[in-house]
């Protein structure tokens, strides 16, 4: 797989990468902002994605920002996750320049007006009581993230911890968080699609050259300390199965251990023929659902494994299972045959994943974040460096006991 | 718009039973995606579950046990993605075009030679029901099902619902008795999309062009003459946090004459960020995350729907903001730059479902199903670029006399409705 790409870094210190591809009409427009909640405050959480939904409450120029961009034939949306905040937009290629004016224009003049922001916390309120709160085990990732995580900001959802700390967010927190972080040395910006360079290059210096640097201090985040015993948590909640959660601190994203779990969730769980479905799903029933895999943090982030148990499996029967696969693989190389498998499958998931012009644009800028849009093409020769030896030094590693967060939630019968 | 309608059109083969196959090539992608589609949804099943457990326990042969075909699949880094809807059943394989001639032969194999175990069936069934018992605990979901319900009926092959017992009652012969009906030559058609060669075309015509029952093609539902007349129901869940609010009724088919017009006020009601009910009942008043409209279309009868999760008991004033908007488009025309708007956004969202080979192929299987051709999205394109706010607002007049909604509420008593 290769995405080639050009890149300039202008005077105020946004950096743009350009992706040439003509097989679109469309051009993608992607641009990520160096900020997610692991910068909030931890009595203020929920913010960084808060302020994403303002970003749509327009500007003195462009009150409307949605309308000037669906005006123009164009799409745009955004996400925030506990590392950055991403802005992408969809234009047909002969109004690309409309993108470059709005993007950089709400960069410094975003209006946040009373009235919207409390509008917008209603609906953030409402987003979390879809996702979180009111759908069966909706609330495991707030349960697990401040017990894996004692330091690490990674301890709190993007969503935020709490309805409440939406609800109570000043409007002066807001503007200060905004002020800090939307600047032009804090974003990265990629455009692909049927464009040059240089006319991207171009644009990028007329909309967004005259922007001030911000100077944003570097992030001192606090690392989370090594885990050195095994933590454990009950909730009973009124659902129909009881599911067990057991969460592994590993390495960061572009850590060689990364590739490797990755592969080793895929020899898990990834399709009807992977080892805890065969085995522990079909063969000895104690499972009807069991999934693993990697969160794809920048930080040092977690291998998880999710099951729910058959009606009458109990939690310690279904444990002593997952740990007999672990130490299976720990004890025994897989088969060249088996690796082959899920190196084939991965790749299959990796074109997949980057045969868009959006999906290129988004993962340029993303790993441009971690270090240099070139390694995205290299993502491929990882996967394939890794063998059996690799993934049974990771499994005996990280996939111990002490390194573990495991939580039984279950169903109230 | 600049829009080659012509690539919507794929090049057709008849293979020697029949069974059409469908070309839609990308000679650069190194990624294959091969659709098989049966006319064998869930309208056909005498009994409840049989069409999804039929497609879904195509995997067992003859020859290998349904184990040893999925290790075979992954091997070849294929993914699988299985679909029955209320009309039709299919199953997609997206898989590395050099492993074009493995593939097809395994999914030679799952169709020709394939078997039920009741061992199979078991499993199947016992995950299904988790699945549906999760399922049962999501507002969006039960208010979904008791949608259809009303607005079919529940006698109607498109208004039943599963219920719990209904996976404790079907039996392996019932599945088998399903594929033997309906997974038949007559009743299949082949779409091919992505980097593929004459020689996978040639692999496809030779290994699904014989051998293959010809059987019976299914008789297709028709619409009925009498449906339930619209009303409004209410499904309890104690304390639900939102409410799950469903409202819209059966309107005209996408071969009908006026249905690009009716799509055209679909889009400006709800179809996309900027549209009436997102902008008043999230933007202005923050009583959901999300509101929209939208046009499912199935064999027999078209179906309008406008869905959302609301704050608990408000799902009134969702619903009377909802109608709101109809009385104000029935009452006033929509200003020109608002419908040049919509015009923008459905162009932008054609372009972007039309990119790539893949989505086009995709879209296929609809056009097909209702016998249209690329004219249905020209013609749209030239209702569009004609249609004038006066326009609009007739057919506001003419689709949204108030009394014609079924409304279904699923939420707390404090949101009942009915």
């Amino acid at each position: 797989m290769n995405i080639p790409f050009e890149k300039k870094v202008l005077g105020n210190g946004l950096k743009v990468l350009v992706h040439k591809d003509t097989t679109t009409p469309m051009a993608a427009f992607n641009l990520l902002y160096d900020v997610g909640a692991k910068d909030e405050h931890p009595s203020h959480t929920g913010l960084a994605h808060l302020l994403e939904h303002l970003m749509f409450g327009g500007t003195r120029r462009f009150p409307d920002f949605d309308e000037v961009i669906e005006g123009a034939g164009g799409e745009n949306n955004a996400f925030t996750n506990n590392d950055f905040t991403n802005y992408y937009l969809q234009m047909p290629k002969d109004r690309l320049e409309l993108a470059f004016e709005v993007e950089s224009d709400r960069m410094r003049n975003l209006v946040l007006s009373p009235k919207k922001v409390n509008i917008q916390k209603d609906v953030v309120i409402e987003e979390f009581k879809e996702r979180y709160l009111n759908r069966p085990y909706g609330d495991v990732d707030l349960l697990l993230r401040p017990l894996c995580y004692t330091r690490h900001p990674y301890a709190w959802a993007t969503i935020g911890k709490e309805t409440a700390h939406i609800a109570d967010m000043p409007i002066a927190e807001i503007k200060a968080f905004y002020n800090r972080y939307y600047r032009p040395d804090n974003a990265i910006l990629a455009v692909a699609g049927p464009v040059e360079a240089e006319e991207v290059f171009a644009l990028s210096e007329k909309w967004f050259g005259g922007i001030p640097s911000g100077g944003v201090a570097p992030r001192a985040v606090t690392p989370e300390p090594e885990q050195t015993e095994a933590r454990r948590m009950e909730v009973v909640r009124d659902v129909p199965y009881s599911t067990l959660y057991k969460v592994y601190h590993i390495g960061e994203r572009m850590s060689p251990d990364f590739y490797v779990f990755d592969l080793i969730s895929d020899l898990f769980s990834n399709g009807k023929s992977s080892r805890f479905y065969v085995e522990l799903v079909k063969k000895q029933r104690l499972f009807n659902e069991l999934d693993a895999y990697v969160s794809a943090d920048i930080e040092p982030g977690t291998f998880y494994i999710r099951g729910r148990l058959n009606e009458g499996v109990g939690y310690k029967e279904a444990e002593a299972a997952l740990q007999a696969q672990i130490d299976t693989l720990a004890t025994q190389l897989p088969s060249d045959h088996e690796l082959e498998k899920i190196k084939n499958k991965l790749e299959t998931a990796l074109l997949f994943s980057n045969l868009k012009a959006l999906d290129k644009a988004t993962n340029l800028c993303y790993f441009e974040l971690m270090g240099g849009a070139g390694n995205l093409s290299a993502e491929m020769e990882k996967y394939a460096a890794v063998d059996g030896r690799r993934m049974q030094a990771a499994v005996r590693r990280y996939l111990r006991e002490e390194n573990a967060t495991t939580l039984y939630y279950t169903a109230k019968s | 718009m600049n829009f080659d309608y012509r690539q919507l059109m794929p090049e057709t083969l008849r293979l020697g039973n029949g069974i059409p196959l469908y070309l839609f090539p990308d000679p650069n992608s190194e990624l294959l995606r091969i659709e098989f589609i049966f006319e064998a949804g869930s309208c056909f099943q005498r009994k409840p579950i049989q069409a999804r457990a039929c497609n879904a326990l195509l995997e067992a042969t003859l020859h290998h046990s349904a184990d040893a075909m999925t290790e075979r699949f992954d091997y070849y880094g294929a993914y699988i993605e299985k679909y029955v809807d209320r009309d039709q059943s299919s199953l997609v394989i997206y898989a590395l075009a050099r492993y074009s001639r493995e593939i097809i032969a395994l999914c030679e194999e799952i169709f020709k030679e394939a078997v039920f175990s009741a061992a199979e069936l078991k499993l199947y069934l016992e995950k299904q029901r988790s699945q549906f018992d999760i399922a049962m605990q999501k507002v969006a979901e039960v208010s979904r099902r008791a949608f259809f319900a009303q607005v079919f009926g529940e006698g109607h092959p498109y208004g039943q619902n599963i219920e719990r017992a209904d996976y404790d009652r079907l039996q392996r012969e019932d599945v088998e008795a399903f594929y033997r009906e309906f997974y038949v030559a007559a009743n299949a058609g082949i779409v091919l999309a992505g980097g593929y060669n004459d020689e996978t075309v040639k692999a496809l015509s030779d290994r699904f062009g014989c051998g293959f029952p010809v059987g019976r093609a299914a008789s297709l539902p028709g619409p009925s003459e009498a449906l339930p007349s619209a009303r409004s129901g209410f499904v309890p869940k104690a304390a639900a946090l939102q409410a799950s609010v469903r409202m819209g009724k059966v309107v005209m088919p996408p071969t009908a004459a006026d249905f690009s017009m009716f799509k055209v006020l679909d889009y400006l009601f709800g179809g996309y960020f900027g549209s009436r009910i997102m902008q008043n009942i999230r933007e202005e008043k923050g009583y959901t995350y999300g509101i929209s409209s939208y046009i499912l279309p199935l064999r027999a009868h078209t179906v309008w729907i406008v869905a959302s999760e609301v704050k608990q008991a408000c799902s009134r004033q969702v619903v009377a903001e909802i109608r709101n908007e109809m009385r104000k488009l029935c009452d006033r025309k929509p200003g020109k730059k608002e419908l040049d708007i919509v015009r923008q956004v459905y162009q932008g969202d054609f372009l972007r479902e039309m990119d790539g080979i893949f989505e086009i192929a995709e879209k296929w299987k609809f056009l097909r199903m209702f016998g249209l051709t690329d004219a249905f999205y020209r013609q749209f394109a030239e209702t569009l670029e004609r249609i004038t706010p006066a326009d609009i607002q007739q057919a506001a007049q003419r689709y949204f006399a108030a009394d014609s909604f079924h409304v279904t509420v699923c939420g707390d008593e404090a949101d009942r409705i009915a």
